[in-house]
């Protein structure tokens, strides 16, 4: 069941492989690239609200730049994201606005999900784009439910979801998978290896992650995954498969390329340069407006301070229990008694 | 009206949540072709179709992650986890996803999952049969749980679970399926969640018990009556949320409490109606609360019967409180 497609559409340096051209219009390439290098943007900008203490864990996105454009590009609107916590940025690319997804960075009390949730647990519901989870695996196992009631509804979406090697040495991912294969759901799973050899080894013993699907009964594709032309290849006939009822995909995507090291978005330059595409001007032109943006509404919503005390007992359920509402009245008035009072 | 038992009236209540919401389905190990290792979905995939009742591999991560995936779709899973002793492989997407997927999304994804599983001692199960695991579920925010104690209390309770906006954990008294019966409406209703209901009126002394031990309190009940003892029978029906206000009424006129469950004592739900109780109603107590419970112990077989709380300890504990 081991698909076999070109691994790679660029050579380490981004000249197109003979005979692989990913044949995109200027635009198209231009927009992944302002999509890649968006996401350079927002890690720097979390970087440095980590170094000022603002922002805890997070995982940036550094060099999974083409797992995540490559895929989402192939992926429609009405298809729906299981994605991991290096991908928030996704939720942007689905139409999310920055100020939203800022506040969501920053626990503010103006996050969708009243600063409940760590920086990287973003949810975006009108993009289907599924809350974050910090546990590993879970989501493989809702991703193949989701895909489950889409196929139950008869509708031609597929479902999406992103994950580590450590993600993969779960359970869950084992379950998810068999669930997936048994029920021919519209799923694509898409692995992200480390690239490493030696890191992948600690994880797992076999030959390759992508052999895995096999034992599933499901197809299997192993894919350069800092090869962002490869990345929508693979998802897009993935995605294909699942809208007309051809099951689930597992995606092998290797990190790095499979060569390692190879950096996707300076891979996609090279090629855009070797297309005669102005590089520099592109880069400024995609991320000047984001700058700006994430600059102006951080000093913003920080100016906006905490949620307010009460939202801490919101959406625990539909309405609050009894037990709920006694308990928020207990802490509004403890709070109201010593409110001049600080701790040492 | 029908004369039904438990399993015929949880049949009862899935058979028209499936003929009246497109949205509802049932799946679980074994409940369609076969109809359920207790015949709870007996006949429901011959009727509905392998689409809305279908079985799955055995897998209870599986079966939940799924029914929460489907779920945060639009749709309304009913998934049976077969026994409630077997839900722990799920522990994790029931406690950190399901029960979280509100709160941490701002109910922007909802969760409206209703987790159908037997529990309790009794029918010579052995550990891996016979547990209560109620107080981990009650312990976690964002979940309801939810148990009926007779063949009336299932079918409403359970249509007004599969009816609800959030997640409940729906623990059937299997002990008790099929020799508890009732006159039931063959037509749909429900029950209030978070409701509790006096099941029997006294003065002397409040029993506070769910599920199964029901029907041990009303046999105490009446041995209490035998020796001139009154007591007032609670059944809870709901432990979150829980109906404080009809328990505080109860030991407000008792003055004496007897909490009566089969999970193990150390931290079990009484431990929280004992707390409840001494905290709203101290001044009100004539004696101790006591409890009735299963032993600090993993479920044993052989002896399951000296285990269990039964009528004639519930009665002595009755009569302690009232001779104090």
């Amino acid at each position: 069941m081991t698909a076999t497609i070109p691994l790679s559409i660029l050579s380490p340096t981004g000249a197109a492989l003979p005979g692989a051209d990913p044949g995109w219009s200027d635009d198209r390439v231009l927009n992944i690239h302002r999509a890649m290098v968006r996401s350079r943007v927002l890690d720097e900008h979390v970087a440095k609200l980590q170094r000022r203490g603002l922002v805890g864990l997070w995982a940036p996105a550094h060099g999974y730049e083409a797992h995540i454009y490559g895929a989402l590009t192939a992926m429609k609107e009405e298809d729906w994201l299981f994605a991991d916590t290096r991908m928030t940025g996704a939720a942007l690319y689905r139409g999310l606005d920055v100020r939203s997804w800022l506040a969501m960075l920053l626990g503010s009390g103006a996050a969708a999900h009243g600063g409940r949730a760590m920086s990287s647990e973003m949810t975006a519901s009108a993009h289907n784009f599924v809350t974050i989870s910090s546990p590993l695996g879970t989501q493989i196992i809702q991703a193949s439910g989701t895909a489950h009631g889409m196929k139950l509804r008869h509708q031609r979406t597929a479902c999406l979801s992103w994950f580590g090697p450590a993600a993969a040495a779960t359970g869950d991912f084992h379950v998810g998978l068999n669930f997936a294969g048994l029920y021919k759901v519209p799923a694509i799973f898409y692995l992200c290896t480390s690239g490493s050899a030696d890191l992948d080894r600690e994880r797992f013993a076999g030959e390759a992650f992508v052999d895995k699907a096999d034992g599933y009964g499901i197809r299997g594709v192993r894919v350069d995954g800092s090869d962002v032309f490869a990345v929508y290849a693979a998802v897009a006939d993935a995605a294909k498969r699942a809208r007309n009822g051809l099951g689930p995909t597992l995606i092998e995507g290797i990190t790095g390329g499979p060569g390692g090291g190879a950096d996707p978005v300076e891979r996609l330059e090279g090629y855009m340069t070797a297309r005669g595409i102005d590089v520099q001007a592109a880069r400024a032109a995609g991320s000047r407006k984001l700058r700006a943006l994430l600059k102006t509404w951080t000093v913003e919503l920080l100016g906006e301070g905490s949620p307010e005390l009460r939202s801490l007992f919101d959406h625990v359920y539909d309405a609050p229990t009894p037990q709920l509402v006694e308990q928020r009245e207990g802490l509004e008035t403890h709070r109201r008694r010593f409110e001049n009072d600080t701790l040492a | 009206m029908a004369t039904m038992n438990i399993i015929q009236a949880v049949n009862s209540a899935l058979d028209h949540a499936l003929d009246t919401d497109p949205d509802v389905f049932v799946f679980g190990e074994d409940v369609g072709k076969f109809g359920g290792v207790f015949r709870a979905t007996d006949g429901l995939q011959a009727k509905h179709g392998e689409d809305r009742v279908f079985d799955t591999p055995l897998s209870e991560a599986g079966i939940i992650g799924t029914a929460i995936g489907m779920a945060i779709y639009g749709l309304k899973p009913v998934p049976e986890i077969q026994f409630s002793d077997f839900i722990y492989p799920a522990f994790d997407q029931i406690v950190n996803e399901m029960a979280k997927f509100r709160y941490r999304s701002g109910g922007q994804y909802t969760c409206p999952v209703t987790v159908r599983t037997p529990f309790g001692g009794g029918i010579r199960g052995g550990h891996y049969h016979s547990q209560s695991p109620e107080a981990y579920f009650a312990h976690t925010a964002g979940l309801k749980v939810v148990v009926p104690s007779d063949p009336y209390t299932a079918k409403g309770l359970l249509l007004a679970s599969i009816d609800d906006p959030d997640p409940v954990i729906f623990l059937e008294p299997k002990r008790v399926y099929r020799a508890s019966k009732a006159d039931v409406p063959e037509a749909p209703y429900t029950l209030a969640i978070g409701q509790a209901h006096v099941d029997r009126e006294g003065t002397d002394v409040t029993i506070l018990t769910y599920g199964a031990v029901l029907h041990e309190a009303r046999k105490a009940a009446d041995m209490l009556a035998e020796n001139d003892m009154s007591a007032e029978v609670v059944d809870l029906r709901s432990l979150v949320p829980l109906d404080e206000a009809t328990i505080l009424q109860s030991v407000r006129k008792t003055g004496r409490v007897v909490i009566a469950h089969e999970a193990a004592r150390t931290c079990g739900f009484g431990a929280e109606l004992a707390a409840i109780v001494a905290e709203k109603a101290l001044l009100h107590l004539e004696a101790p609360i006591l409890r009735v419970t299963g032993y600090d112990t993993p479920f044993p077989y052989t002896l399951e019967n000296d285990y269990l709380p039964d009528a004639l300890k519930i009665f002595e504990a009755c009569e302690t409180t009232v001779d104090f």
